[in-house]
């Protein structure tokens, strides 16, 4: 028997929101799977199921699928704790769920709830509470109407209707609508239709349930029980992620890995650059970091022995282990990215996408700040004019959350080549790009040639 | 410039004339230990990562090395110095700061000045542009505490000082600059940015403000070019110029419906005479600005603070030499 408990809810949140108090709910452990399990399998089918309640259900039938909700949602969640890497498709799968939801809700003052309770309720008014505040009349005194200024065919009418309502949030909460200028500012309120919101929204709720999640790992270190309990969902997820979600494969991106181009390390993405310093620096990465760079190497060519040596070499040999030593314990992990131990898979590295989502990509988890300051010293010898219209272009891209496209605008800094799709989309791209441009033989020839006119 | 800037001079200001404690209220008592200062002595070495136990020694400092320039920067979580440098130590708090000089205007003046020179007719760029600045600080964002400094050579500093805004990060201060942003690459290509839909109030705000100057500086020929018959033109110089409260529903009113005609004049009138910003001091964190009050080095004069942008002029701007007096 396992009870979830309860802290009063100030507000009024939808039954499908699943960062919600899960108020006092009683499940066996049975059930309690199965629910978890129901709630995967509607994420492989991508079936984006509404809870709306019927008017003909009773309350104790409601009741139940509150808990099946929720309750199913909070076993995900603890599953997913243990495991870095399948937290991350968690957050991916509960992120599109989210915004599937939120979006085609048509109740207004549901969206109002979640949106307080995203941002918090001081941040978030209605336009009706700013008027009242201002004493003014927004609508009035701007022109203002709800009318959709274009089409949008996926919705149904009452829930396009919604969709053009407009609502208040402090404008710093959402700095990329600020930063497109599509919110109407009034004394720092962002004015702003539902519909220019959803990515934020969504991308909000993502980095909180990726906190959550997070704090959830205490639970299960502290009660054992839990920890069998969770133990067939994690495995289930495991398996999941391994399929279907993670590891993307290259052919997907026309190119493959170059066996050469590990040998280059200024050709490293700027991702795996700093997953190298902070090894280098703290002796150690996170799990999931491990599984970045070790599959990453692997793929733009390194060999496993080498791989082995440089573990050793920059992350363990401070602790006083010898090689051997590793390579029977650290080494495990890198052996079974090679598939010589473990199920025998030939592991792929992740995907830019994946990174963004669940593992680390620079442009995406990195503050803005730094990474303005890393660009500085790294390319300290170009043009001051370069690097700072780089900065420039790079931060304005960042902030509107295109962080695919941020590292193709570093990646012309860097190699004053354009990617012609405006992104980059694998970490090995962005290496075997910057290969090309800096160490095969075509480019020295011109070099060459350059030199005796 | 009057006479030659010596370093007796510079001393005997810091020493005697510099209003400390204005300086002091203007960056808050707070953190003051924390805080980055930098300084241009000698010559022309730049030196930054300095902090000060208490404004007495910072006072001592600027009088006995004679510094041509005074910058303040960053309050950090430790005092900033040469063994811990401010890339080392954890930032806490910067204020939002706006820098406008005319040069950034340089591909748009049509007076012939260049650079540094200035006269009334390009000034009133910079001065339309702090009127822009301020007013969309107050009323879109809500922000109270602004103050406008002189910088001592060719342009003004906007600090907005609300609490609120020491800890934007990157993102935040990003987002309120390109919200400001409708000249892009203002240097090379000037591309022009859509006027927003949604925005409304930065729209108006350049119908009113920004659209009422260019019209004031337009020629009948001019509006002729852009699309508008002869007889309209005339009539449309002749109402700004009479209008006393011009805003974006006078321009309506008077600026003809014909949507190629309304989309070239918006576009003139952005390219023209919208508002420039040094975009790096704004997102720039760490970056050190001219200390308020304190001399420019290259002219003598001393980055007051502004009362009326309307009535300021560069070279009506207070000097060392006149304060020394
Ligand atoms: S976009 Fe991809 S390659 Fe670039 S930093 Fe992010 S994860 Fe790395
Ligand atoms: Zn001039």
């Amino acid at each position: 028997m396992t009870e979830i408990r309860n802290n009063n809810m100030s507000i009024e949140l939808p039954d499908w929101y699943v960062l919600k108090e899960p108020g006092e709910i009683t499940v066996d452990v049975k059930n309690w799977i199965e629910y978890a399990d129901t709630r995967i399998d509607r994420f492989i089918k991508g079936d984006p199921w509404i809870i709306n309640r019927p008017t003909w259900i009773s309350d104790e039938d409601w009741e139940i699928v509150k808990v099946q909700e929720i309750g199913g949602h909070f076993l995900l969640r603890l599953s997913a704790s243990t495991n870095q890497r399948i937290s991350g498709w968690l957050v991916e799968v509960e992120g599109d769920l989210f915004e599937f939801r939120f979006m085609s809700s048509i109740n207004f003052d549901e969206k109002i709830n979640v949106l307080k309770d995203l941002y918090g309720e001081e941040n978030v008014k209605t336009i009706q509470e700013l008027n009242d505040f201002y004493q003014i009349n927004l609508y009035r005194q701007f022109n203002l109407s709800d009318v959709p200024g274009r089409r949008v065919r996926k919705y149904s009418d009452a829930t396009r209707r919604d969709l053009y309502k407009r609502i208040a949030i402090r404008f710093n909460k959402i700095p990329s609508v600020i930063s497109a200028k599509k919110a109407l500012l009034y004394k720092g309120w962002a004015v702003v239709r539902i519909s220019e919101i959803r990515l934020t929204v969504k991308r909000e709720f993502e980095k909180q349930i990726s906190e959550v999640i997070k704090k959830s790992a205490v639970f299960v270190d502290e009660d054992s029980n839990l920890a069998d309990t969770i133990k067939p969902v994690t495995q289930k997820i495991t398996e999941l992620a391994k399929s279907k979600r993670m590891g993307g494969s290259l052919s997907d991106f026309g190119f493959a890995g170059s066996k050469e181009v590990y040998t280059q390390v200024d050709c490293y993405p700027p991702c795996i650059l700093d997953l190298v310093t902070i090894l280098r620096d703290k002796g150690h990465l996170a799990h999931i970091e491990n599984w970045q760079l070790g599959t990453f190497l692997k793929e733009v060519g390194m060999p496993i022995d080498d791989q082995l040596k440089f573990w050793y070499q920059t992350s363990v040999d401070n602790v006083g282990l010898t090689f051997d030593e590793f390579i029977n314990r650290i080494g495990y992990q890198i052996r079974h990215i090679y598939g010589q131990t473990g199920g025998g898979i030939d592991y792929r590295s992740p995907k830019c996408k994946t990174c963004i989502d669940g593992y680390y990509c620079y442009f995406a988890h990195k503050k803005l700040e730094d990474i303005s300051e890393d660009i500085k010293i790294r390319f300290k010898d170009k043009k001051e004019e370069m690097i700072d219209s780089s900065i420039d272009d790079i931060s304005k891209i960042i902030v509107n959350n295109r962080f695919q496209s941020a590292c193709a605008r570093y990646f012309k800094l860097h190699t004053g080549w354009t990617i012609r799709s405006g992104r980059i989309n694998h970490m090995v791209q962005y290496s075997t790009q910057a290969y090309k441009r800096f160490h095969t033989s075509k480019d020295k020839e011109k070099q060459s040639g350059e030199k005796n006119e | 410039m009057n006479e030659e800037l010596t370093p007796e001079i510079i001393s005997e200001f810091y020493r005697t004339k510099f209003p400390l404690d204005k300086f002091m209220a203007f960056i808050g008592l707070s953190d003051f230990k924390n805080r980055e200062f930098g300084f241009v002595v000698g010559e022309n070495r730049f030196i930054r990562n300095i902090s000060f136990e208490n404004t007495k020694e910072l006072r001592e400092f600027m009088a006995t090395k004679s510094v041509k320039h005074a910058y303040v920067g960053a309050v950090y979580e430790q005092s900033p110095s040469r063994y811990s440098p401010i890339q080392k130590i954890k930032w806490k708090f910067r204020e939002f700061i706006y820098d406008i000089d005319i040069n950034d205007f340089d591909l748009v003046r049509t007076c012939g000045c260049q650079g540094y020179s200035y006269c009334t007719d390009c000034w009133s760029l910079v001065q339309d542009t702090v009127l822009f600045i301020d007013e969309t600080m107050r009323q879109d964002f809500g922000f109270t505490d602004i103050i406008w400094l002189f910088s001592g050579r060719r342009g003004v500093h906007g600090w907005i000082k609300d609490k609120i805004t020491n800890n934007f990060d990157q993102a935040q201060r990003v987002a309120i600059l390109n919200y400001l942003t409708m000249v892009h690459d203002q240097k090379r290509t000037q591309t022009i940015e859509e006027i927003p839909n949604e925005a409304k109030p930065l729209r108006d705000r350049i119908y009113s403000i920004i659209a009422k100057s260019y019209l004031l500086n337009s020629s009948e020929e001019s509006l002729v070019e852009i699309g508008i018959a002869k007889k309209k033109a005339k009539d449309i110089i002749q109402r700004v110029k009479t209008s006393s409260e011009f805003d974006a529903q006078t321009y309506n009113l008077i600026i003809p419906s014909n949507q190629t005609v309304r989309n070239k004049l918006s576009h003139e009138i952005i390219l023209k005479r919208y508002p420039r910003i040094d975009r790096k001091v704004t997102m720039d964190t760490r970056r050190v600005s001219r200390m308020p009050y304190s001399i420019h080095g290259n002219t003598g004069q001393l980055a007051v603070v502004i009362k009326d942008i309307k009535s300021f002029y560069p070279d009506s701007a207070p000097n060392v030499w006149d304060a020394l007096k």
